[in-house]
Parts: structure tokens; C-alpha cells; sequence
């Protein structure tokens, strides 16, 4: 700081005119630097204000690796029996066996692929139900009292039922998992479809649309982004619904791996199917994230 | 009559002569009113009889409230008439349609698509040429003076430059008239300003017939030949007023001050003495 404060006035003197714009300028931005500097600094715990990007991820980071140290911290010192918490250097050990043999592999496969479909099937009723619910009120009077009867019950409840049905297979989670999301998603797809602005079907007519047409050019283009985000939410609880479908019965999967390991007190795959499971999920959080933005350029605010 | 008017009229044929003399829009003895629940109803507005000649610029002003929006709904065929009719060239309107383009007040641009494909999608069901449409987008993009924002997204622009777009996309289609809602009611005094010369000069430029709805009088004056002034509750025609000033128009031009403040102390005189406060309401 001494520094800068001495030195300009020495050039001033020896350079007249021309020099005293550049150096006032130059004193301007340092002055402005510092202060920069001190303020965003201090507004790292503002209300609502934005942080560095870097700082904002070292977050997260920070208190992952804080959780990670608790776990090696309890289990090292033996504070938590083995049994009841596996050491992180066993999970490793146990990815690394698992993922030689293939077992890993399998399970995944099998999860996903019920997921997927299941997904899809809820999601293939889901949505021109939900644009037609959200669009007519008669159909949401022919739909509503029975979705929300049925929403109200439990997809667990129906485990049972399914497996009376239609057997342990594939099938039955097919079925719990659209039970699980289906009634929720098609409402969620309605209040997408609900929240399109009015003046933008006002004006859809003025310019000599039919309905059909404002339907598809306007009403579900503009209901997309939202419609998205619903997806990347449903397909999160179909997770949910799947491994409990898999605890329940079946013969693969992440979550039948989960079950079988409490029987034989195999903790540590029970930890690592756990891992695994949150891993996927945040892949799928990121894709559908990502795509967004892929999709929908003009949410975006730049310039 | 103006000298466009006129080459039109000859342009037009017989068959056509009598839709031309007569007039663009016809509002008869119009109501409109509100079922608020099996008793109570209410009368948006009445006895309204309205009529624009081609290429006519109309002004209706008056208090919020006072249906004037509704008024435009209805032309637009966004509403329906409890009694009355609306005819356009001497056709009874059943709905809405491309023949009346509208702006709202509201930023109503699609966001999904950029300026020129806002433009565009008015021309989306006409059976021009790809390259004609092209070139008529191209046209009213360099009239509201936004080329360099040709490919930008709604979300990039001001609140101006949406309007602007929005009057550029309901005048593509050419309608016969159009409908603008308080197209500046949402901008701060400077862009409101800027707006109105802009569109003094795009009308000058394509000459349509206007109903403009707006509560600032001194806006109305400068924009329209004629001004309805109506009163609320229940909305109707209080009086009808012309403006005997000459175009084009400019804000900045001082020979008009005077006619305008006349005008403009003689409407206000009449909204005020409307107002049901003064009356004990």
C-alpha cells in the first residue's frame, strides 16, 4: 500500500499533463480492487448472494470428506462394531471383488432395466393424461377423484397384491414402480400444463391458430421445460419404489443384493450396493440436468 | 379519406365496393355481462356503439375497470357478446381470428423461440413462399429497428424490445385491424416514450386500421384521429372526441401542444367528473 501511495505522485512530477490521466486512472482501479476484494469476502454469508463457483463446490466437497473422516474415525478406533459399519478400505475391497466377478454389473443391469421400463410405462400414460387434465376440466373431473384415492394408498400395500398377480418376476415391478409414480407424475404433469401463461393461448388465437394446433405448438412447447423437470423428479422415486419392490422378492437387483447380504451380516455390500444406488441417481440428476440445458437454450439468461 | 384508401378502393372491384365505404369495425349496442354467481351479475359494459372507418387510429380511454379491456377482447372474439354484435368489414364475428391481431399489456412472446421466429410463427398457416415470409419477417424486424437482435431469445431482450416484437408478430399477418391492450402500460416513462414515435412511424408506414386501449390520455391524443372516453361501472361511451391534428405526428412537435392540452384538460375534466369518489361513491 506505501508503495503505490508514493510512487505516483514522483511520476506526476516528472511527466505533466499526459501522465496524471494514466496514473489517476491506474490509482482508481486499485482502489477499486481492494475494495473488490473486501467485499466479496464478506458477503460469503450474505442473504441470497451469490458465491464463487469454486468456493461453492469446495463446499460440498468439504463436508463429504468431513462425513468420510467420521466413518474412518469411528470404525478404526473400533467405537462402531464391524458389523454394525463395515471400514471404507472393505467397501473398496468388496467394489473391487464385485466389479472383477460381475455381480456388480448384473445387478445394475437388472435394476436399471426395470427402472427404465417401468419408468417409461407410468410416464407413457402419464403424460397425455396429464396434458389433457391439465388443458380440459373435464377431464380432470373424470380423472382426479380417482387418482387421488388411489395416491393415497400406499404403493408398498400393493406388493402383495402384485405378487398374487402377477408372480416375482420383472412384470410385478414393472407394476409397483408405476403404482409408485404414476398417480403422482400425472398430476405434476397437469400443474405443468396448468401454469402455461393465458395470454399466450390469447394471442396463439389472434394470430389464427385452431386449438389442436396451439395444443401442440404452444401449450406443450411451452410446458416442456417443466414437464422435464417432472421427469428427472419422477424417475428419482421410481428408484425408491424398484428397491423396495426388489427387497420384497426377487432374484437380482441392488436392492435383492441389500436383502441377501443381511442374512449372511455382509455389511459392507449392503454399504456398497447403497453407494452404488446414489451414484446412479446422481448420473441420472446430472443427464437430466445436463439435457436441459441442451433442450432449452432459451431459459437461459446470458449477456 | 386517405389517398391509400383510395387506390385501394378502386383496386378492389365492385363486388367489393360497398365492404370498403363501409366500415372496419361496427359495434352495436354492445353488453357484456359477468355471471359472478346465480344472483349477483355484473355489467362489464353497455350501450356500446363504436364505429372505425379503414385505416382509422382509435383511442379508448378511461379508468381501470371500466371494461375497456374487455372491450378488446370481444372485438378480438376472446369473449363472446351477452347482446349486440361486432362486425368486421361488415361480417359478424364468431371468434377469434387472423383477420384482428392483438397486443397485450403482458409480454406475451413465445420464450422458446428467437425475434424472428416470433415474427415467423404468425406467418406459420399462410401460403406465402418460404422466401416471401422470409422477406416479410425481415421487413418488420428492420421497421421496429432490431435487426442485430433478429436471433435472440425473448429472455435477452428489454421490456421495449418485447413489445416491439409483439407488434411486429401481430402486424405480419396483415390483419384488417389491430387490437392493442395497454401495449405500453408495463414500461417506464422514457421507453413508453420512445414506443409511441416508433409506433406513430410504423403505422405511417403500413397504415392499418388501430384500436388502442390506454389510461393515459395525453397517449391517446398523440396517437389516434379519434378518442372514446368511457366511464365504468357499468362501462359505456361517455363522449367521442377528434383529434384535428396533423400527420405525421411527433412528440417533439410544438404546434401540437396546444390543441393537445386542450384536449387533454377537457377529457380529464370529463373522467373526473365521472369519478363515483366525487359522487360520495
Amino acid at each position: 500500500m506505501k508503495i503505490r501511495q508514493t510512487k505516483p505522485p514522483s511520476k506526476d512530477k516528472t511527466s505533466e499533463g499526459g501522465g496524471f490521466k494514466q496514473h489517476t486512472a491506474s490509482r482508481h482501479e486499485v482502489l477499486y480492487n481492494n475494495k473488490f476484494q473486501i467485499k466479496r469476502r464478506i458477503k460469503l454469508f450474505e442473504i441470497y448472494n451469490d458465491v464463487p463457483v469454486h468456493i461453492y463446490f469446495l463446499a460440498g466437497i468439504f463436508l463429504m470428506c468431513l462425513l468420510i473422516l467420521i466413518w474412518i474415525f469411528l470404525t478404526e478406533k473400533g467405537v462402531v462394531g464391524e458389523i454394525f459399519l463395515p471400514k471404507p478400505k472393505d467397501v473398496f475391497v468388496e467394489l473391487f471383488k464385485e466389479t472383477k466377478n460381475g455381480v456388480l454389473w448384473i445387478d445394475i443391469k437388472a435394476s436399471c432395466y426395470r427402472i427404465l421400463i417401468g419408468w417409461l410405462i407410468s410416464t407413457i400414460f402419464a403424460l397425455p393424461i396429464g396434458i389433457l387434465m391439465g388443458c380440459f376440466r373435464l377431464f380432470e373431473g373424470l380423472f382426479e377423484p380417482l387418482i387421488d384415492v388411489i395416491r393415497y394408498m400406499p404403493a408398498v400395500a400393493f406388493i402383495p397384491l402384485t405378487i398374487l398377480w402377477l408372480g416375482v418376476g420383472d412384470v410385478q415391478k414393472f407394476a409397483i414402480i408405476f403404482i409408485g409414480t404414476f398417480f403422482q407424475e400425472v398430476l405434476m404433469i397437469m400443474d405443468n400444463v396448468k401454469s402455461v401463461p393465458r395470454e399466450y393461448i390469447h394471442v396463439s388465437y389472434t394470430l389464427g391458430l385452431k386449438k389442436w394446433e396451439i395444443l401442440w405448438h404452444v401449450i406443450l412447447r411451452s410446458a416442456l421445460p417443466k414437464i422435464w423437470d417432472t421427469f428427472r423428479i419422477t424417475i428419482g422415486w421410481a428408484w425408491t419404489y424398484l428397491v423396495l419392490a426388489e427387497l420384497v422378492a426377487a432374484d437380482s437387483g441392488l436392492g435383492y443384493r441389500i436383502m441377501r447380504a443381511q442374512r449372511f451380516l455382509q455389511t459392507d455390500v449392503i454399504i456398497l450396493s447403497l453407494f452404488v444406488m446414489g451414484v446412479l441417481g446422481l448420473v441420472t440428476d446430472y443427464a437430466f440436468k445436463i439435457s436441459y440445458n441442451f433442450l432449452f437454450p432459451w431459459k437461459k439468461k446470458s449477456q | 379519406m386517405h389517398l391509400k384508401s383510395v387506390t385501394t378502393f378502386f383496386s378492389l372491384g365492385k363486388k367489393n365496393l360497398n365492404k370498403v365505404i363501409n366500415m372496419c369495425v361496427t359495434l352495436k349496442n354492445v353488453l357484456k355481462i359477468y355471471d359472478i354467481d346465480d344472483h349477483n351479475k355484473l355489467h362489464v359494459i353497455q350501450d356500446i356503439n363504436i364505429e372505425v372507418a379503414k385505416n382509422e387510429f382509435i383511442s379508448i380511454v378511461g379508468p381501470s375497470g371500466c371494461g375497456k379491456s374487455t372491450l378488446l377482447k370481444l372485438i378480438a372474439g376472446l369473449e363472446e357478446v351477452t347482446c349486440g354484435s361486432i362486425e368486421i368489414c361488415g361480417k359478424i364475428i364468431t371468434g377469434p381470428g387472423s383477420d384482428r391481431g392483438m397486443v397485450f399489456q403482458s409480454y406475451t412472446l413465445f420464450p422458446w423461440l428467437t425475434v424472428a421466429e416470433n415474427i415467423g410463427f404468425a406467418l406459420k398457416k399462410s401460403k406465402l413462399s418460404k422466401k416471401s415470409k422470409k422477406e416479410r419477417i425481415l421487413k418488420y424486424i428492420a421497421q421496429i429497428g432490431l435487426k442485430e437482435f433478429k436471433d435472440a431469445y425473448p429472455n435477452q431482450l428489454s421490456g421495449g424490445m418485447r413489445q416491439r416484437v409483439a407488434i411486429a408478430r401481430a402486424m405480419a399477418l396483415k390483419p384488417k385491424v389491430l387490437l392493442m391492450d395497454e401495449p405500453f402500460g408495463a414500461l417506464d416513462a422514457q421507453t413508453r416514450m420512445f414506443m409511441q414515435e416508433l409506433l406513430l412511424k410504423i403505422w405511417d408506414l403500413n397504415r392499418t386500421t388501430v384500436l388502442f386501449v390506454t389510461h393515459d390520455v395525453e397517449e391517446a391524443i398523440l396517437l389516434s384521429d379519434r378518442i372514446y372516453v368511457m366511464t365504468s361501472s357499468p362501462g359505456r361511451i361517455k363522449k367521442v372526441l377528434n383529434v384535428n391534428l396533423d400527420r405525421p405526428r411527433s412528440i417533439f412537435n410544438a404546434q401540437m401542444h396546444d390543441v393537445t392540452n386542450k384536449l387533454e384538460s377537457k377529457i380529464l375534466k370529463i373522467l373526473y367528473d365521472e369519478n363515483p369518489m366525487i359522487h360520495g361513491g
